[in-house]
């Protein structure tokens, strides 16, 4: 078990719809462990459907999905909310329980452990609140933070588990330039400190070429390219280019505001 | 908890150290070591361990303490973190269940998917397998380790049940002075105006308190259980539950459906009572019947049977209206929109549904005798 060798995502043959509509067709993922993969690709390409097929929201019509060895789709429900606290998930919006504060909802995993002692849950909380920048944040309810705080919360929340594989749903979407690229780094952190394996999907393409080893470019429902994010960028095929080409184009009339919030540290500090 | 690795490093009786079955020591590792502590002066042998999460040492640190065992082979970063716990507050703070809960399967009812079915059948589908799992978390799971989440169906109760008396209340007495009123104005006719007492007596019992309770618990809670549901719904939030691997319908439905099926039967014998209330206030004040031949004539016509079968169509009511709202908050789709459609769509449906059953169950009394 050498990190960075063994695959721990492995996906063949996905295919998915809704009625007669095909939204996946003939998806083959691998991720490796350690590894952050992007998922990119213009709205309604299937990435969303994608995500939910990789942590069993959804049922796939075809092909097989294997996270850290367990064949997921062969899992009943018992099995799999059991195997659900090997990984974790960021919903775009954070999806926090509105009705908790933000300590209750981190401790809420924890607690329906029914193991855990409270003095290491409240530690266990602070500590990954701290790590996300929201410490202070434990009494406030979710809808009193802001958009990007909620994020962060949510992410704190996916993380109090120890999850081996964390799922991101558009970690970066509605936040301002400064926020996001706050929020790159916290995840490149969580990475660095805990080895864990990541699968992003987004189409904010300045997040994606920060934080990816890899990317994997979704058109129609079918995987388009894939490489690292220089080979992205290089990427001839003209659908890929005319996506990740507003990239380029943003970069060469100095708009790229990412660029920007790199240079401005202190700036990111103070929020 | 940890049941989904496999058991590796087993726990050898000679004085043979535990030791966690990979390199990283997590807090599922951590709760899997600390479950492996048979014995006070256990040693752990934390040499393999390549990785940890501050989660997953502090977990065992403190379980093992707890435990009685002791530490070997950790690294130099182990080490440096484990020094830097608050060690004696965390020992201090608190007492610990020691046993890991046994897990029980879910039943096969669960799992509704989305099937080509057209939407009608696969929300009865829904409904019905709703209605059986509730049974079963009910009254079968907590049998076997599971939890009744007592706590959150309190404070449910308290939501639909406690706080629609005033409502209930008024209309109920209202519909005792109506009936009254009516009935009071057409026995006159034969002389026979004391039997107002058995008229409405009767009528509020059997069939007028359940079906107005009904009515307004279904526009109060189950418009309420629905709204709630749905919002929870569009934005992640029960999907984030099952993602954290919690069950949310027995983390949040179950907890509503006792609490409306509890509550629905004490709400509807309470208006009985308020409503011959009402009714006895018309015919002592209005119509000069003297106090005692009402109370006779009202205990006469009255039995306890009457109350139990009311309650009884309450709990039914109640039980519908809780599963419809449940039923279309969970199948929401389509954002605010959707929100808004579900939830009249669940108080349409409760009020058909209720007074169908309503409609059975009085055919069901009468042929029956009762």
């Amino acid at each position: 078990m050498t990190a960075g060798a063994e695959t721990v995502i492995h996906v063949r043959g996905l295919a998915a719809g809704y009625g007669s509509r095909q939204v996946l067709t003939g998806v083959d993922l691998a991720v490796r462990r350690g590894e952050i993969l992007t998922i990119m690709g213009p709205s309604g390409c299937g990435k969303t459907t994608l995500l939910k097929l990789l942590i069993g929201l959804e049922r796939p019509v075809a092909g097989t999905i294997h996270l850290l060895g367990e064949a997921i789709g062969a899992l009943d429900e018992d099995r799999l909310a059991r195997f659900r606290r090997r990984i974790g998930m960021c919903f775009q919006f954070g999806a926090l329980l509105n009705s908790l504060t933000v300590g209750e909802n981190l401790a809420l995993p924890l607690r329906e452990l029914r193991v855990v002692p409270e003095s290491v849950i409240a530690m266990i909380v602070g500590a990954r609140l701290a790590q996300v920048g929201l410490h202070g944040s434990a009494e406030n309810l979710p809808n009193e933070l802001s958009g990007g705080m909620r994020k962060r919360a949510g992410l704190a929340r996916a993380l109090v588990l120890d999850p081996e594989l964390l799922f991101f749903d558009e970690p970066t979407s509605g936040l301002d330039p400064v926020t996001a690229a706050g929020l790159d780094r916290t995840i490149l952190d969580v990475r660095r400190r805990g080895g864990t394996t990541m699968v992003v999907v987004t189409h904010d393409l300045a997040s994606a070429f920060t934080i990816s080893d890899r990317i994997v470019v979704l058109i129609d429902g079918a995987i388009r390219a894939e490489g690292s994010p220089r080979e992205i960028e290089q990427c001839r095929d003209p659908a890929v280019a005319a996506f990740v080409g507003r990239r380029a184009a943003a970069a060469a009339t100095g708009g790229d505001a990412r660029f920007v919030a790199a240079h401005f540290d202190g700036v990111r500090g103070a929020q | 908890m940890a049941a989904t690795r496999s058991v590796a490093a087993a726990e050898a009786p000679g004085g043979e150290p535990l030791r966690p079955e990979g390199p990283r020591l997590d807090l599922a590792a951590a709760l899997d070591l600390a479950a492996r502590i048979a014995v006070p002066g256990t040693r752990i042998d934390l040499a393999g361990v390549q990785e940890f999460t501050g989660g997953g040492a502090a977990t065992l640190v403190v379980l093992a303490r707890e435990r009685g065992a002791r530490f070997s082979g950790a690294g130099r970063d182990l080490c440096r973190y484990l020094e830097e716990l608050p060690l004696e507050e965390l020992a201090a703070a608190h007492a610990l269940a020691p046993d890991a809960e046994e897990e029980e399967p879910l039943p096969a009812t669960a799992a509704p998917t989305d099937g080509p079915l057209s939407g009608a059948l696969a929300t009865t589908r829904w409904f019905v397998g709703l209605g059986l799992e509730f049974v079963y978390w009910v009254a079968v799971a907590p049998w076997r380790g599971a939890r009744l989440r007592l706590g959150k169906a309190v404070t449910e109760l308290n939501r639909i049940g406690v706080e629609a008396i005033p409502i209930v209340a008024l209309i109920a007495a209202l519909m005792g002075v109506i009936l009254a009123l009516n009935a009071a104005g057409q026995l006159r006719i034969y002389g026979a105006e004391k039997y107002t007492a058995n008229l409405v007596g009767i009528a509020l019992t059997r069939e007028l308190a359940p079906v107005i309770t009904a009515i307004l618990v279904a526009g109060r809670s189950g418009s309420a259980i629905a709204a709630e549901l749905a919002t929870m719904k569009v934005s992640d939030e029960i999907d984030a539950l099952e993602v954290m691997g919690i069950n949310p319908r027995a983390f949040l439905l179950v907890p509503k459906l006792l609490a409306i099926t509890i509550g629905m039967p004490v709400l509807v014998v309470l208006a009985s009572l308020v409503g011959i209330g009402g009714g006895f206030m018309v015919a002592v004040f209005g119509l000069a019947l003297p106090f005692d031949v009402y109370w006779e004539q009202t205990l006469q016509a009255l039995h306890v049977r009457d109350l139990v079968l009311g309650a009884l169509k309450a709990l039914c009511f109640g039980a519908l209206i809780g599963l419809t709202g449940c039923t279309y908050g969970m199948r929401v789709t389509g954002g605010a929109t959707g929100v808004g459609r579900v939830t009249t769509a669940a108080v349409v449906v409760s009020y058909v549904l209720v007074i169908v059953a309503n409609a059975l169950f009085t055919l069901l009394f009468f042929l029956a005798g009762w």
